[in-house]
Formats: C-alpha cells, structure tokens, sequence
C-alpha cells in the first residue's frame, strides 16, 4: 500500500519532470567516459537545494543508476568503458559491433538494465531493509575473502595464457599501490613527483587501455569503418535472445547481493558475472569473440549493484561510494536522517523515492531502446573521421577524472601499453582487474591483520570459506582451461 | 632465442626490480608510530613484486626458446609508422593543451591526426578541424562546463 502511494506520488509533474532530467542527465554523464556520476552529482548538489526535498533526492538518484544505463553505449560502440562498471562489456559488445551487431548488443544492455534496475527497486521494497542487516557481519576479514575469490576471475580472463594473465593481475595490483598509503598515509612509488603521490585513477588507465589502444590497433590494421557490411537486426532473435534474457537474470542476482555490501563497486560484481556467464557457458572459447551472454550478465550486474547501493545508505546510513556519499550529503543537507528509522518517520518520502526507481527504469528504457538504431550506425562512419574523434573522446574523459593533464598522460602511457599488449596477445581484462582489487585487497588484508593477525581470516566462517573456496575454484578453472584448450586443438586438427 | 620475449623479459624484471627496493625501502623506513599494522605500506609491495618477478621469470624460460615468424611486410611497416605519427600527434596535443589553451590545440591535432590517416585536401582537412573542435568546445567546455587550461595566452575563450 505504502508502495502503490508512492508511486502515485511520483506522478505529480514536478516529480515526473526531475525524474526524468535525472535519468537523462545520468545517461548523458554514463556515456562520456570519464564524467562519472559522482562529478556530476557534486555539481549539481547546491542547484537541489532550491527543489523540495523529494523531487531533489529522485533526480540525484535518476543520475545515479541512469549513469549505470548509459556507460554501456560507448563501451560496445568504440570500445571505451563509459564507467569503470562497463569495463567487461567492451570484452563482447565491442566485438559483436565489429560484427554488424551493435545493434542486438545495445537492445540487450538496454533489456539487462531495466530488469536489473526493476528488480533491486522491488528488492529494496519488500525485503530489502531486512537483508541489509545481514551485511553488517561482513568486516575486513570477509572482504578479504571476497577479494581474493575474485583473483579467481583473473584465470578465466587470461586467456589462452595463464601465467600471461597472472603477471597482468600482479601489475595492475602493484600500480594500484602508486600513491598514498590508505593507512599510514606514507607515499608509494611517488619518485618525488608531486603528481605521483597522487597515485593512479582508474579512468585514465582504463581509457587508455580500451580507448587509445584499440584506435591505434585499428589504425594500423587500416580499417575503413568499424564494420563494413549492412547492420544486422537490432533485436536479438530466437535462441540469442533467450541466451541474454536468461544472462540478464543470472547477473542480476551476481549483482544485486553484494551490492548491499558497503564499499562494493558495480566493476567488481560485472567482472563476477562475465566469469560466470563464461563459466556457465557450452563454448566459453568464444567469449571475447561477441557473446550476447558476455555484454547482457555484466550490465544487469552493473544496474543491479548501483540500485542495491541505495539499501545501505537508506537503511544503515553507510554510503557505497562517492556517489551515495554524494547522496547522503543531500540527505543530512535536508534533516533527513538515514537509517531504520528513515522508514519510519519519513515514510511518505521513502516510498516516493523508492516509487520512482519503477518510474526511472521504465523511463530509462524508453529514452535508450529508440535511439539503439542511431548508436549503432556510428560503427558505419569512415574510420578516418571517427578515429581522431575518439582519441579527442579519451582526452576529455582522462581529463575529467581528476582536472590534470597528468592523468592524459597516463592515458597515453596506457594507450600505448594496450596497443603493445594487444599485438603480443597479452591480456588486458587481468591489469583492470588488478587494479580495481588492489587497493581493496590491500585494505582488507591489512585491516584484518591489524584486528586479529593472520589466523584472523580462518576463524572467521565466511572469510574461511571464501578463501577456500577461491583456491578450489583457481585449480578447477585451471583444468577447465586445459581441457578446453586440448578440445580447440583437436578439433582444429580435424579439419 | 626469441627477441620479444627477451624485452618482455627484461621490461618486467625491471619493474619487478623497481618494486622490490620500494617495498625494501618501505619496510625498512617503517614508521614506528604504525606498529598496529603488522604489515605495513612496505611489506605487501614487497610480496607482490616478488611474485610478479617469480611468475616473469617462469614466463621467460617457458618462452624464451620459442621461434616466432619474424616476416614483415611492407604495408605492415607503413601502418606502425602510421601508429607512431598518431601517438605523436596524441602527445604534442596533450602538449599543447598546456600552452595554447584546449581549442587551438584541438584544431591543431584533428588537422594533424586528418592528415595522418590521409586526408589529402588542406581545405577539406582545415574545415574538418575546425568543425570537430568548435563541436568539442561547445559540448564539453561551454555546455558541460569543464574547465581546461588556458595556455600562456590566456584568454578565457579557449576554454
């Protein structure tokens, strides 16, 4: 009943009008790789105060899980991840582009979105506050554990080459370092530049590797235009359709559960389900080739972690990242107290809110699916004009990440690394994915150690058996790999 | 013995190198008022950087004997050095930026990076650059807001 007022309340005309300038404006900040959310979100924090604290909350909100929506977009098209979220996405979408099937890929993001996004709004509805709870008896300890399965993932992502794969995830862990100490505060491989006691940000890194080293791979291979041929149908059909459908649910549950976690980021839980649907899947020889299951599993895993983000900040008043800090700024800003009882002595607001994430996601789908036929002919603009176009693309993203040239920089150190990697067939999913664990694995670690030693993570159940549970996986997913090396091999031989 | 692998071999002993007298230095110059953290910022670098050096080394004698077809065609040459025109061109932009404000420097690097892939015609290239970057300033610097440097001339339109 709360619900159903709720979302009765969202359909007054101001209500309606901030919702949707707040999925737009998320739409449009998610497809510019480098102006993430939460940039925008601090902009735009002063100009809410003279909204009402309702319609104030359902746009920044619309920002947040439209950025979600949009980071997709340029992750398939060009092949730079619109938010470090989308990063698993460019593995399948970009090739499925290369392949005249933008179109089918951008449908399936669009699809994986809504019911990510639908699903968490009825999760956060229901049973939502009860849940949270339980993710307060995950401390250091548990998110060590966490992580480490996570390394899991780095072997499923090397590729033909495990030990390619392994030396990637190290560097990008040691460039994850660079920097500030997040506990002792004593700068890292800073070589007395005032710049790298900065440490690395991730957009940069992941602009350059994505972005710059795919524009210059195609230009060397003179590619006319990203795909030549006439585009495929924009609707998947038949047997592709179910695969994502079914793909869009699977990363909908990776994403959503330990998105309540605080501190959990949408990259980690899209590179769980990309592992998953690879997992899962009869031919994971063919990931990375255009897999509707690879571009679908991530970007409802990516929608489902933003739209769990909100339970935390809600019901225990703890923000998942800069973003619901962002948000929790906004609440406190208008005396609105997160916690149990938000629900209780606001409960007009909650439910309007929550009643506008229904409304958000619908509205998120009818702003994206109509303009999929639009995107997807950019893969047929001359290569030539898109090209510099792109890399003028990376400069701005780069840029935006923090204002300094010196991330540019990076991006173009980056650039030229990706292009080298990719030329010698090195993986790059296994340094992002490094990168993004390593800060946390070393806070975790360091954490636990400091509480309890380093028995601490063995007498913790859930820490104990996610340990264990991510050795099991690394040796099942090493002979996994061999056998389906020896089975390509074969039948390669046979022809 | 394989010439690639042997400069894969040495970038990433170099690295690894870099990172185990990083993680030496910081675990000798603890600072003694962090002693509730047992391992402190020096201790993890230094077991990543030796396990990346182990699995480098591992990586470089499975390797290192292995032949790779070493032909190279002509059109392959012309196409690298195409990709090297084009990180240069990345790098005097980002150079430019610095110094002559974010517009003229992206008029300069599309009317570089159009002649590069080979567009022929000045006029057509001048136009191409000037039209790109006029949309990239009023996207990003006017709508967008964003705020790039000046340069030394300083003039607040070039954004």
């Amino acid at each position: 009943m709360d619900l159903l007022n709720g979302i009765a309340n969202v359909f007054s005309l101001s209500n309606l009008l901030y919702c949707f300038l707040g999925c737009l404006g998320g739409t449009l900040v998610g497809v510019l790789p480098g102006l993430g959310p939460a940039s925008t979100l601090s902009i735009l924090l002063p100009l809410t105060l003279f909204l009402d604290p309702t319609a104030s909350i359902i746009m920044l909100a619309g920002i947040y899980y439209g950025a979600a929506y949009g980071g997709s977009t340029t992750s398939i098209l060009v092949n730079i991840p619109g938010e470090a979220g989308s990063v698993p996405t460019t593995f399948d979408g970009f090739p499925m582009t290369k392949k005249g099937r933008a179109g089918e890929a951008l449908f399936i993001s669009a699809i994986g979105s809504f019911i990510a996004g639908t699903f968490g709004a009825l999760m956060i509805s229901f049973i939502g506050p009860r849940m949270v709870m339980h993710a307060l008896k995950f401390g250091p300890p548990e998110y060590f554990g966490l992580i480490f399965f996570s390394l899991s993932m780095l072997i499923s992502l090397s590729g033909a080459s495990v030990i390619k794969g392994a030396i990637c995830g190290l560097v990008g862990i040691l460039i994850a370092t660079s920097g500030i100490d997040p506990m002792a505060g004593i700068t890292r491989f800073s070589f007395s530049s005032l710049q790298l006691m900065k440490g690395m940000d991730l957009i940069p890194i992941v602009v350059g590797l994505f972005g710059i080293g795919e524009v210059l791979c195609s230009f060397e291979e003179n590619i006319g235009k990203i795909y030549e041929g006439k585009l495929g149908n924009f609707i998947p059909k038949g047997p592709e359709m179910k695969k994502g459908l079914w793909a869009c649910i699977r990363g909908t549950l990776i994403g959503f559960f330990p998105g309540l976690l605080p501190g959990m980021v949408p990259a980690l839980t899209a590179f769980f389900a990309y592992d998953l649907e690879k997992r899962v899947s009869k031919h994971p020889e063919k990931f990375g080739t255009g897999e509707i299951e690879g571009v679908a599993g991530p970007e409802a895993a990516n929608n489902a972690t933003a739209q769990a983000g909100f339970l935390p900040l809600f019901v225990l008043g703890i923000p998942t990242g800069p973003s619901m800090a962002i948000i929790l700024g906004a609440l406190m800003i208008y005396g609105l107290q997160p916690g149990p009882t938000l629900f209780l002595q606001n409960k007009d607001f909650m439910w309007t809110v929550i009643g506008s994430m229904y409304i958000g996601n619908v509205m998120l789908l009818i702003l994206n699916l109509p303009l999929v036929g639009l995107w997807a002919k950019i893969s047929q603009i001359p290569y030539k004009y898109l090209g510099p176009s792109i890399l003028a693309i990376c400069v701005i993203g780069a840029y935006s990440a923090r204002n300094t040239l010196f991330d540019v920089w990076i991006a173009l150190g980056a650039g030229v690394l990706g292009y080298i990697m990719r030329k010698r067939n090195w993986p790059v999913a296994p340094l992002i994915l490094g990168f993004i664990l390593g800060s946390m694995l070393e806070l975790s670690l360091r954490q636990s150690v400091s509480m309890g030693g380093p028995m601490i993570f063995f007498k913790r159940p859930i820490s104990c058996v996610l340990i264990l549970l991510a050795i099991v996986t690394m040796v099942i997913s090493i002979k996994l790999l061999g056998r389906v090396h020896k089975e390509i091999i074969m039948q390669e031989s046979d022809k | 013995m394989n010439r690639t692998v042997l400069i894969e071999g040495t970038f990433l002993f170099i690295i690894s190198i870099v990172s185990i007298v990083e993680g030496i230095r910081l675990v000798i110059y603890k600072d003694p008022n962090t002693l509730f953290d047992p391992i402190g910022p020096g201790l993890y670098v230094l077991i990543i950087s030796i396990l990346l050096m182990v699995t480098s080394f591992t990586y470089f004698i499975g390797n290192y004997k292995k032949n790779i077809d070493t032909k190279k065609d002509a059109t392959n040459n012309e196409m690298v050095q195409r990709v090297i025109y084009m990180t240069a061109a990345f790098a005097a932009y980002i150079f430019l930026i610095y110094f002559i404000g974010y517009l003229l420097a992206s008029i300069i690097f599309f009317l570089l990076e159009f002649r590069i892939v080979g567009i022929k015609s000045w006029p057509i290239s001048i136009l191409l650059a000037l039209s790109f970057s006029a949309f990239y300033y009023v996207t990003f610097v006017y709508f967008c807001d964003m705020v790039f440097p000046r340069g030394i001339i300083n003039l607040p339109i070039w954004g």
